[in-house]
């Protein structure tokens, strides 16, 4: 799995910079898969709360798109907030390569936010249908 | 909550999603707090990353040198020695030598010391406090002397002097008594000095002139014999032989006051403390270019679009004080990258402040730090390599030699053939200095 998390995120970084940082040894063996594995979490959580918490225990009424939408935007908040704190706590330096490292981190939360949306949602009571009708 | 199919205005919607934000801001301080926790428990464990790569292992220190110096106490000497007095400032020799004894006697890399005068073929030990007598003239006797050869050969005959620093106090002014002799100086020399071509011993040779007030000796026996002389400056040398390692050290810490005049036969040192500095660093002029970074004790870099120039310090503190000049180094260092190209970056050589090692810690066990660029790379992996080539004989040995030495000139009767003979001790290429590696993986 950490070899699966240091291909996807080097892959999705070298679209915006090809040139690694001094401290790529330490995103490789550490940040990559641990930033990895927490926001593939957070984005699971966040789609089992929105599903099983609020629109299947609870009747919120909160069955929109827009607050689907929502839910999604702090998922991917959260990625970036993620890779940034997690990296510097590790002895990460303030590189332009992390502020990518960010950016990528956002939009893998909102897939996973969205495949775990899309995988889960037939099972929730109110919003089984939220953000789209299908394909299961 | 029972809240119906909104229909409509759009404020009872906007506050329904400030419900909701607010909701989620609740589990988003929860699971903040999931997030965060698996950082403090990893932080504990050591991170294989953030460890500098090539760590050098530690500088363990070298074991106290064993000193023996050997004072050549001839008529011959004498002059340099003269009985001073308030009113007469002590002879440059008197200055240097005087405080070499005295760091030998209490520095704290000797282990043990003892003093020879060697005033014929054997040497005869004597205690601290004679040799500082005759160091600053409170003797008045001194022997015939011998042979340069003989006196060389007498020293390195001593039980254990090839295993450690034997320092050699004379003028090595050697006039053969036989004739015959004169067309085999280097040879003569070398045969003497036997155990350093055998096993490799060091020799360094520092080189001064002092004043002189007494009987001076030349090597060329006509037109005269002996001159006295009052004040006029004449050539002394210290020769330190010993293992390599012990010699350069003893260079570098108990002769710390050396003449400018320095020759090295043979010198090596431990393999320095040596590591590419990549990260934790604040001048940003150390921090590396390029795409480079540190694994499993090397470098992984891609030099495909942009050369890569990174940092790597190096602990020289055991080089005598002139191989430490900024200027030398740039000049001797090689550095070498088979299946590649690299460099060393120019003048980009140059020793640490106090004040860089302490507010960067990762530059502490450094002396010096230099740049080096690689621009290519060819193969999957390769070692590149900084070594110090032993520098050749300098040039002020043949300024300081002299054919006739008759008339008295800072200048040492065949100087460069006697050194002729150690440089002879060692193989045509002489072996470096020392050599450091550094594994580099290129990055796909």
């Amino acid at each position: 799995m950490q070899t699966f998390f240091t291909s996807l995120y080097s892959a999705l970084i070298s679209i915006f910079q090809s040139q690694r940082p001094a401290d790529y040894g330490l995103y490789k063996t550490d940040l990559f898969s641990l930033v990895g594995w927490s926001t593939l979490g957070v984005s699971l959580l966040l789609v089992l709360a929105f599903y099983y918490v609020f629109n299947s225990a609870m009747r919120t009424g909160m069955f929109r798109s827009t607050h689907w939408a929502l839910t999604l935007a702090l998922a991917a908040g959260l990625g970036t907030f993620l890779a940034n704190s997690l990296s510097k706590s590790h002895g990460a330096e303030v590189s332009s390569y992390l502020g990518y490292f960010m950016v990528v981190n956002m939009i893998v939360a909102a897939l996973w936010f969205l495949l775990f949306s899309v995988l889960l949602k037939r099972w929730s009571t109110y919003a089984r249908t939220t953000p789209f009708v299908g394909p299961f | 909550m029972p809240i119906s199919v909104s229909v409509g205005l759009p404020a009872p919607r906007l506050f329904r999603c400030f419900r909701l934000a607010g909701l989620f801001l609740g589990t988003l301080s929860l699971l903040t707090a999931c997030g965060t926790e698996p950082a403090e428990t990893t932080a504990g464990k050591p991170a294989k990353g953030t460890k500098a790569p090539a760590a050098a292992p530690a500088a363990t220190e070298a074991a106290p040198l064993h000193v023996s110096i050997f004072l050549e106490y001839s008529g011959g000497m004498k002059g340099f020695v003269p009985r001073g007095g308030a009113d007469k400032p002590a002879t440059e020799f008197q200055k240097r030598i005087g405080a070499l004894i005295t760091e030998t006697q209490v520095s704290g890399a000797v282990a043990e010391r003892k003093y020879y005068l060697c005033e014929n073929t054997a040497p005869r030990p004597v205690k601290f406090q004679e040799m500082r007598d005759v160091v600053q003239g409170e003797v008045s006797q001194a022997a015939l002397g011998t042979e340069l050869p003989q006196m060389l050969e007498g020293i390195l005959a001593l039980p254990q002097a090839t295993e450690q620093v034997s320092v050699v106090i004379s003028d090595f002014i050697y006039g053969p008594a036989r004739k015959s002799d004169f067309s085999q100086l280097p040879n003569l020399i070398r045969t003497s000095i036997a155990p350093v071509s055998r096993q490799q011993l060091a020799v360094a040779v520092f080189g001064e002139t002092s004043h002189f007030y007494g009987s001076y000796f030349p090597a060329v026996k006509t037109p005269v014999q002996k001159r006295t002389l009052n004040g006029e400056k004449v050539p002394y040398y210290v020769w330190v032989i010993g293992p390599p390692a012990q010699v350069a050290r003893f260079a570098a810490e108990v002769f710390k006051n050396a003449p400018a005049q320095q020759a090295f036969f043979g010198l090596k040192t431990k393999t320095p403390a040596f590591a590419p500095l990549l990260v934790k660093l604040t001048d940003p002029k150390l921090k590396p270019s390029g795409s480079v970074y540190g694994e499993d004790n090397g470098l992984t870099m891609k030099v495909s679009d942009d050369p890569a120039e990174f940092t790597v310090g190096l602990n020289l503190k055991e080089l005598p004080a002139a191989w430490q000049q900024p200027a030398f180094l740039a000049q001797h260092l090689q550095v070498r990258l088979p299946n590649g190209q690299a460099s060393l970056l120019p003048n980009s050589v140059r020793p640490l402040t106090d004040t860089e090692q302490s507010g960067q810690p990762v530059l502490a066990p450094y002396t010096h730090v230099m740049r080096l660029r690689v621009s290519k790379l060819l193969a999957p992996t390769a070692t590149l390599t900084v070594s110090l080539p032993a520098p050749e004989t300098p040039d002020w040995v043949s300024a300081w030699s002299t054919t006739n030495d008759n008339t008295p000139a800072p200048r040492t009767f065949g100087l460069d053939q006697i050194l002729a003979g150690v440089r002879q001790s060692y193989p045509t290429t002489l072996p470096s200095v020392f050599t450091v590696q550094l594994p580099i993986k290129n990055d796909k």
